[in-house]
């Protein structure tokens, strides 16, 4: 047992880890020029592996960065005795251990949406920028209550089905960005168009875009339960929810949008604010006026600005940027995040840091004191 | 088009008086005429600032011929006849004078001297209208395709449109030499003087409501043919005023703020004349502006004083809300006192000082360099405290601003090992970075204003002095270490005895643990201020994967050392590498023009850090093959 710790401690393990995460780096960095930062972070950061060029498996970011962890876990705790004489070089791993575990909770259970909200206008909800979901609800236009599904859970094959209700769903195709076809521009019409809000009769996969945001995801459902529909096809391009005539009576509405959050306030924009340096197009400032209900009777005025958020119960709003309609109504669009361990970086960075310098004025301070000796 | 029309229109209507050759005026009337604050990007700067960035854009040179900027812009501004002669209009393409067909090796009559590179308004004449059909085809021409002569044609007609446009700041107070005015009626009308037989548009608007009153006298009239000569003339008069207003109107010298404590707007003088509030105060000042420009004509240089300082108070009046109106003068005296040009010259002077301690291991050599060092650094300091002052920020807000402050990081580094071994080897590298770094500041402070207002999301000195500060720290850690890697490696190559070896090897090591400590808090905390602003900590953005790069190739160096993968030849070669590293973060990614912190790049800038990456590779390649043979040829 003893050997194989000592065997995930090495230093060598190490240095191949951070030489790797080192042209990692690179290469996504450099990735990033003609794909965007969303297909590199996916490629070589988010991945456990990947091809390089073309066809060599090679040991993605998450992977490398997984090993360092069980690396610097083991290394802690074969070399924790030799750690109290070197104090700097303790705090600098558990610095980095608390960095590693922060960062894969983040990436576990963060939340990341947004709110766009006009003047006069308020939410309770959050829309995600890159996830989707199929909703599910009893009314036309309802905003509340649904249920949903999430679209990054469903395969090809997967069945599922809602609370209260005997329809049941079998995924036939799904795919993070595709485009809808109609039977205009098919040469031979299938035999069975499916049920498509937009007039889709099938859908067919694309390349995937520069920026997660820009994807529009398309799904082809079985249907089990209901009369007026078969197959579904449900698209970003619908504009109304598909309507379900159920067998047992009454009827149910299905659509394919971006993932909705719940907030734990009701926030209402008052005013937005923009100023820019004089006779120039280079913004100043930019800030959002808002009332944030919390219940009936609690209500208070709050300031949302450039490096100023708002925060609240683990979630953050942050003024992210702002848009002008034609008719020069403004909105203002506010990033939001929950993220339960955001101090955990914040930590770590301090301890690293100051075992850093602690280490390294010892070492200096070791050598000076051995030169003076020698001298 | 319109405005270039309407530009070559009034060529014709402003006076030339080519013969004069101004005698300069005294200095500190100079000086009241560069500290006359005015808008320029977003930011109120005294007229040296704007003269120096104009000068720069278009010549490349803060001078002209030994001529300060604003003595040129003066000339250019009251006196423009006098520039037209002047080479400052640089091109770097002589292909663009060939397709404006404009010869590049002949002097034309007139023109005050030939340059290579550099050629005058004379001289572009003949090819003007060629090079505004050049700019227009280019124009349409994707920014990504366009070609070298095609970007060129952009630059140098976009620099000859403001040239002519500055020129036409202060026409409302030059004579109109073409408008003759003999009708005895209407001089009468208009209360001209017998004498006077040439007229500003400033003397036209002072008489406007005389001219009104002839034209409402016209009006009043059922024909037109009834209409007296002098009555004809009035509408003439009125048509070229209104003409004229329009077509000189928004001309790039916002010299005079509108509304008082109020909003920053600012106005060219020609716009404030005619402001539409009627802001009887802000036109005084434009008629003020208008005597200036006159006086400085008539070389009346109490005059010109004395209107200077008028405008400077009318402006700092209306904005004392605004921090830098009040500053146009210490920026002035900034610009003058050249703290960093000076500071060159005595990292110079200490650098050969401390290669002559080095190289002949003479003590007074070594102990001589501290004085030159102890000025030069009082410079550096001096120019960045000023900077600070001007700007009301951290001492980097810009990638100029990052190669001062790295520039004497490297250098307080460097004197910290020259206190400890006292061998003038601190005192070597350190000048010779702060040397080069000013020098590339130099190159950087060409692109435009340096201290620029920065955009929203930067606006936060706290993180500006934390976040950028640590990380540029770092940078100069990891620098200055690779600095004495580089050395490392010559000394060994030529063989130098263990001793001296270890001279260098012990703050190369010590320099590399600094850089990283600082590398790796300042790539964090930029992770906790995008944590602030974007809510989230690490997006693998360039900027943050390059400082990432710092951290982590000086992290494997570290590693490698201890496990034994390398020994002192292998360290050294990494700190090299880590110099290359600090110059991917804090260049390389710019190029890429990818995410949050990309900025603008030159393809010169480009090619010099490309050619910077090409050396480092034949520097490693050449000593550590040297290394080898030499090793290989002892052991034989």
């Amino acid at each position: 047992m003893k050997i194989s710790i000592r065997h995930f401690a090495s230093i060598k393990l190490t240095v191949f880890c951070l030489f790797w995460l080192t042209v990692l780096t690179f290469w996504g960095t450099v990735h990033q020029v003609d794909h965007g930062i969303y297909q590199a972070q996916e490629r070589f950061f988010n991945s456990m592996f990947f091809l390089g060029f073309g066809f060599i498996p090679l040991p993605g970011a998450m992977l490398v960065m997984g090993v360092l962890f069980v690396n610097l876990m083991g290394s802690f705790l074969v070399h924790y005795q030799a750690g109290w004489r070197m104090p700097g070089l303790m705090l600098i791993h558990i610095g980095l251990i608390m960095m590693l575990l922060g960062g894969f909770f983040t990436k576990v259970t963060g939340i990341e949406a947004t709110v766009s909200l006009f003047e006069g206008e308020g939410r309770n909800v959050a829309v995600s920028r890159t996830e989707w979901e199929i909703s599910f609800s009893d009314e036309l236009h309802a905003v509340q209550p649904y249920q949903a599904v999430d679209l990054s859970d469903l395969r090809k094959g997967k069945t599922f089905q809602f609370r209260d209700s005997e329809l049941r769903f079998r995924v036939m195709e799904v795919y993070p960005h595709a485009e809808g076809i109609t039977a205009e521009s098919l040469q031979t019409p299938p035999t069975m168009a499916p049920e498509s809000a937009a007039g889709f009769v099938a859908i067919q996969p694309l390349p995937k875009m520069k920026t997660p945001e820009d994807h529009t995801p398309a799904i082809r459902l079985q249907v089990e339960g209901a009369t007026n529909a078969e197959q579904l096809i449900l698209t970003p391009r619908d504009q109304r929810p598909m309507g379900l005539e159920l067998e047992e009576g009454g009827g149910r509405f299905v659509m394919l949008r971006r993932k909705r959050y719940e907030l734990p306030l009701f926030m209402e924009l008052n005013e937005f604010r923009r100023s820019y340096y004089p006779g120039t197009e280079v913004a100043q400032d930019y800030r959002s006026l808002i009332t944030v209900r919390l219940g009936e009777d609690i209500s208070r005025e709050v300031v949302i600005k450039m490096n100023e958020p708002f925060r609240l119960n683990g979630w953050t709003f942050y003024q992210q940027s702002f848009a002008v309609t034609d008719d020069n109504s403004e909105m203002s669009v506010f990033a939001v995040t929950r993220n339960f361990g955001r101090l955990v970086p914040y930590w770590a960075t301090g301890i690293t840091s100051l075992g850093l310098a602690m280490h390294f004025l010892q070492v200096q301070w070791m050598q000076l004191r051995r030169r003076r000796k020698r001298a | 088009m319109k405005f270039l029309i309407a530009l070559l229109i009034l060529l014709g209507l402003s006076s030339c008086s080519s013969e004069k050759v101004s005698p300069t005026p005294p200095t500190r009337t100079l000086r009241k005429v560069a500290e006359i604050p005015l808008l320029h990007d977003g930011r109120v700067m005294p007229l040296d600032t704007f003269s120096r960035l104009h000068l720069l854009q278009f010549s490349g040179r803060k001078t002209f011929d030994g001529e300060p900027a604003v003595l040129w812009m003066a000339r250019v501004l009251f006196e423009p006849e006098t520039t037209d002669s002047d080479p400052v209009f640089l091109i770097n393409h002589p292909e663009l004078l060939d397709a404006m067909g404009v010869e590049r090796g002949e002097k034309v009559p007139g023109e005050r001297k030939l340059s290579t590179r550099r050629f005058s308004f004379t001289h572009l004449r003949p090819g003007i209208m060629k090079l505004e059909e050049l700019a227009q085809q280019a124009q349409q021409v994707d920014p990504e395709e366009r070609g070298l002569v095609e970007k060129e044609a952009l630059r140098v007609y976009s620099n000859v449109l403001t040239y002519r446009a500055l020129y036409q700041v202060f026409a409302y107070a030059r004579d109109l030499t073409e408008l003759r005015l003999e009708d005895p009626e209407i001089r009468e009308a208009l209360g001209l003087e017998p004498d006077q037989r040439t007229y500003t548009f400033l003397d036209l608007k002072a008489r406007a409501p005389a001219l009104a009153d002839i034209m409402k006298r016209a009006q009043a009239k059922e024909d037109p043919a009834e209409w007296t000569e002098a009555e004809q003339v009035a509408f003439t008069l009125a048509r070229m005023m209104f003409m004229f207003r329009q077509n000189l109107s928004n001309l790039p010298l916002n010299l005079l703020p509108g509304a008082p404590h109020g909003d920053s707007i600012w106005t060219p003088p020609l716009d404030a004349l005619h402001n539409p509030e009627g802001d009887r105060l802000l036109i005084q000042a434009a008629e003020q502006a208008g005597e200036l420009s006159r006086a400085w004509a008539e070389r009346d240089w109490k005059t010109v004083s004395e209107k200077a300082d008028q405008i400077t108070e009318f402006s700092r009046g209306r904005m004392d809300h605004v921090r830098e109106t009040a500053l146009t003068g210490a920026e002035a005296r900034f610009n003058r006192a050249n703290y960093f040009g000076k500071a060159k010259v005595y990292y110079l002077l200490t650098f050969f000082l401390a290669l002559g301690a080095l190289l002949s291991g003479a003590r007074v050599l070594r102990l001589t360099a501290w004085a030159p060092l102890a000025v030069g650094l009082l410079m550096h300091v001096t120019g960045l405290g000023w900077r600070m002052f001007l700007t009301a920020r951290p001492p980097v807000t810009n990638l100029y601003g990052t190669f001062l402050f790295v520039g004497l990081i490297c250098l307080l580094l460097s004197l910290l090992v020259e206190a400890f071994q006292k061998n003038g080897l601190g005192l070597f590298t350190g000048s010779f970075v702060a040397l080069t770094f000013l020098f590339v500041a130099d190159r950087f402070g060409a692109e435009g204003d340096t201290m620029h207002k920065v955009v929203a999301v930067l606006a936060s000195n706290f993180w500006l002095s934390t976040h950028v500060l640590a990380v540029t720290t770092g940078y100069a850690g990891v620098w200055i270490a690779g600095i004495f890697g580089h050395i490392w490696l010559v000394l060994k190559f030529l063989g130098k005895d263990k001793q001296t070896l270890e001279n260098v090897r012990l703050p190369m090591e010590g320099l590399l643990g600094f850089g990283l400590t600082f590398a790796f808090l300042g790539t964090m905390l930029g992770g906790v201020w995008a944590d602030q602003s974007w809510g989230r900590f690490w997006g693998w953005d360039p900027k943050e994967n390059g400082a990432l790069l710092i951290v982590l190739w000086t992290a494997v160096v570290y590693h490698a050392k201890v496990a034994g993968m390398i020994r002192e030849i292998g360290m050294a070669a990494g700190t090299v590498i880590g110099c290359v590293m600090v110059m991917m973060a804090w260049l390389g990614v710019n190029l890429l023009g990818v995410g949050l912190h990309s900025y603008g790049f030159t393809n010169a800038m480009a090619a010099g850090f490309f050619g910077y990456i090409a050396f480092e590779a034949l520097f490693l390649v050449a000593v550590l093959t040297g290394i080898r043979f030499k090793q290989a040829g002892v052991g034989e």
